[in-house]
């Protein structure tokens, strides 16, 4: 549609009608929304935590993007956002304090930012795994990680311990990081 | 993580509690010590939280769901300009083709489903009627139907329709087609425009006398009477062929919107002027809905009857109500700031307070029936959109459906509560619209996120034999205040 005459509408109207520093914000950030939550998720590997932060990156990234230099990649310049958002916010925290020292925190951004190509790699990877872990295993997934239950809701639901739950979901983790070391390995990227 | 000794499965458990949120303080120590002494440990850490962060957003695990298709409207458009190898797009195609042609046999027993059988609640659908203009009243199509795989007929008037691949497509009466899958479908007769996400690359329409196979695009094309095609490509590239015919007609060409008047033998299905009287329209977005995903549809029309049992789906659906509106008189609203909110009807707090955990707790704000959060003054131009759940499941059963939608304006408030849903039905429903005045409208134990820029809404709803509503208020003004600047000038 880029190109052509919009047709003057009210209510429905075709997508992109304008370019402006606001737009260009919204397109940026959910283009690059998950690379940046996953990104705060090393440095803190808490969902909702992780959820908190983003939340708070995009409002520093809205104050701030005139700033931004559009020749130059937004994830980079997003990552400095946050980073210091997910400082801010391990200041809310005793146990973040505890975890996350600032040494820590920049070892973890700078070797996170070197295995970007094998985690990009690994992500693909994970996808044909996930189509190989058997459905019943897959629903644990859907629930974890796609409707957000809790451990406790989940366990209630299969009728299972809380501990037999935990335990359940480790062992299907531990089955896709196989399966995606496997196939690292097999097409000769496998850094261990 | 190959290594099964107790020192690897000890440091495995120790990754797991992390992510999950229940490590001890000792142990938060220990794996501090490990990630600042032991480079491979911290690798791993990375490589696991990396993948961990992955599954919230793999639409695998949403698709087991039956949903989870992220329609990200205005992000189509930023991907398709992302699309810079199109030399794979196009080794791409040239799968989903063979795969297409595969799925024509299989897919030929679904082309006329049982009618015993075809009912939309319990059939498996791949898309959904989004907007129906003009043409035929008494049409077996209403806004929100389901689509299944099979013969689809449009007498007059126009519509539009969102298969779960993202595709939109825009259909101008008469037309015919049969739908085979969401990535395939045969024009027998009639007009559509279709517009491919990049994530459907490879969508294909066949049509009496030729193919056309999306190479991440928008195209149109009309077919006669006679079953003779005619196609305009709008934006991007599609590949095309006849499926008879002379020359080179019937080997698959590559046709570029920006090339189309440069090609030395141009085809004579090729419209190279695009003359909108000949084709349906582009498909219409909504201006203010940025994306949507999970349990949740967006519609561009309201539907007829939202009384309790006339609008049945198994998921939220979203439609606009008043739009581009100036409130005559100040609306009361129960949510309107930034937060995670649980709202409890009575019966359900009981069974929140003993079911929920503590950190489940924490992250949620129990809001009782009678809570107002702001006003919104007089004056103010807004655009109402209403959220409307009623599924089909039992009704001892409870049924719960979670989605989200973002917005492209600020949400300056939400609306849940019966009383004061039905107190803005006139003012904000649509005059076109019944709505339900029985009791039980609203909330009973319900989660909604308004996310900390006021534009994106986290809905988790749960039914409970009768419907759930949530009225969102969405500032016309991209530009406006937030309520706290309304509230607090």
């Amino acid at each position: 549609m880029i190109g052509r005459p919009l047709p003057a509408a009210k209510g429905p109207m075709p997508l992109k009608d304008s370019q402006d520093s606001r737009s260009r914000f919204v397109q940026l950030f959910m283009s690059h929304e998950k690379q940046i939550y996953r990104y705060i998720l090393s440095l803190m590997p808490h969902s909702q935590d992780a959820q908190d932060v983003l939340q708070e990156t995009a409002i520093a990234l809205h104050n701030k993007i005139d700033d931004y230099d559009p020749t130059r990649p937004f994830a980079p310049w997003a990552f400095r956002f946050a980073y210091h958002m997910t400082l801010k916010h391990r200041e809310k925290s005793t146990r973040w304090r505890r975890f996350l020292d600032e040494d820590l925190m920049k070892e973890i951004a700078s070797r996170q930012s070197m295995l970007v190509p094998e985690l990009d790699q690994r992500r693909e990877y994970l996808k044909e795994c996930l189509a190989e872990v058997p459905e019943d295993k897959r629903a644990m997934l859907t629930d974890y990680y796609f409707e957000e239950e809790t451990i406790d809701v989940i366990a209630a639901k299969q009728n299972k311990s809380v501990e037999a739950t935990y335990k359940a979901l480790q062992r299907i983790r531990k089955t896709l990081m196989h399966c995606i070391e496997g196939k690292m390995h097999a097409s000769g990227l496998s850094a261990t | 993580m190959n290594n099964e000794s107790e020192d690897q499965l000890h440091w495995e458990t120790l990754l797991n509690r992390m992510v999950d949120g229940i490590l001890t303080d000792d142990e938060v120590q220990e794996l501090k010590g490990i990630l600042k002494s032991d480079r491979k440990r911290l690798d791993d850490y990375i490589r696991f939280v990396d993948m961990h962060g992955s599954l919230y957003h793999e639409p695998l695990l949403a698709q087991l769901g039956e949903v989870g298709q992220l329609v990200d409207f205005a992000g189509e458009d930023l991907r398709r300009s992302e699309i810079g190898n199109l030399g794979f797009w196009r080794a791409m195609a040239a799968v989903a083709t063979i795969a297409a042609v595969g799925a024509f046999s299989w897919s030929f027993k679904y082309a006329f489903p049982d009618p015993s059988n075809a009912s939309y609640e319990e059939a498996p659908f791949i898309g959904i009627i989004t907007s129906l203009q003009g043409g035929e009243t008494a049409s077996e199509h209403f806004v929100g139907k389901g689509l299944q795989r099979g013969l689809f007929k449009l007498d007059s008037g126009r519509a539009q329709v969102r298969l779960d691949n993202g595709v939109e497509l825009s259909i101008k009466g008469p037309a015919e087609f049969d739908i085979f899958g969401q990535d395939h479908l045969a024009l027998m007769t009639g007009r559509v425009t279709a517009i491919v996400p990049p994530r459907a690359i490879g969508f294909r329409i066949d049509t009496p006398d030729m193919e056309v196979i999306d190479l991440g695009t928008e195209f149109a094309l009309r077919v006669d009477s006679s079953g003779n095609s005619r196609l305009h490509v709008l934006e991007g590239e599609v590949e095309a062929r006849k499926k008879k015919g002379t020359g080179l007609e019937n080997l698959p060409m590559i046709i570029a919107k920006d090339s189309m008047h440069e090609l030395v033998e141009s085809p004579s299905y090729l419209d190279c002027n695009y003359d909108p009287e000949n084709f349906a329209p582009s498909p219409l977005y909504d201006r203010l809905i940025q994306a949507t995903d999970g349990k949740l549809r967006s519609l561009q029309d309201p539907p007829k009857d939202l009384r309790h049992g006339k609008f049945k789906h198994d998921y939220l659906m979203l439609f606009p109500e008043k739009q581009d509106f100036v409130l005559p008189r100040p609306v009361e609203v129960n949510l309107s700031e930034p937060g995670g909110y649980r709202i409890l009807g009575p019966a359900a707090k009981e069974r929140y307070l003993e079911g929920a955990s503590e950190k489940q707790r924490a992250h949620e704000t129990i809001v009782d029936e009678a809570a107002v959060q702001s006003i919104i003054p007089a004056g103010t131009r807004i655009n109402s959109y209403l959220v409307h759940f009623d599924a089909t499941h039992r009704k001892s059963d409870p049924f719960r459906a979670k989605g989200r939608v973002r917005f492209n304006g600020r949400v300056l408030g939400v609306i849940l509560h019966q009383d004061s849903l039905i107190d803005s039905d006139a003012l904000l429903g649509n005059s076109n619209t019944v709505y339900e005045s029985k009791p039980g409208r609203d909330m009973e134990n319900d989660f909604i996120r308004i996310s900390s820029d006021q534009r994106q809404i986290v809905m988790n709803f749960e039914i409970r034999g009768f419907i759930d509503q949530a009225r969102i208020i969405v500032a016309e003004d991209p530009e406006g205040p937030l309520v706290a600047d309304i509230l607090n000038p």
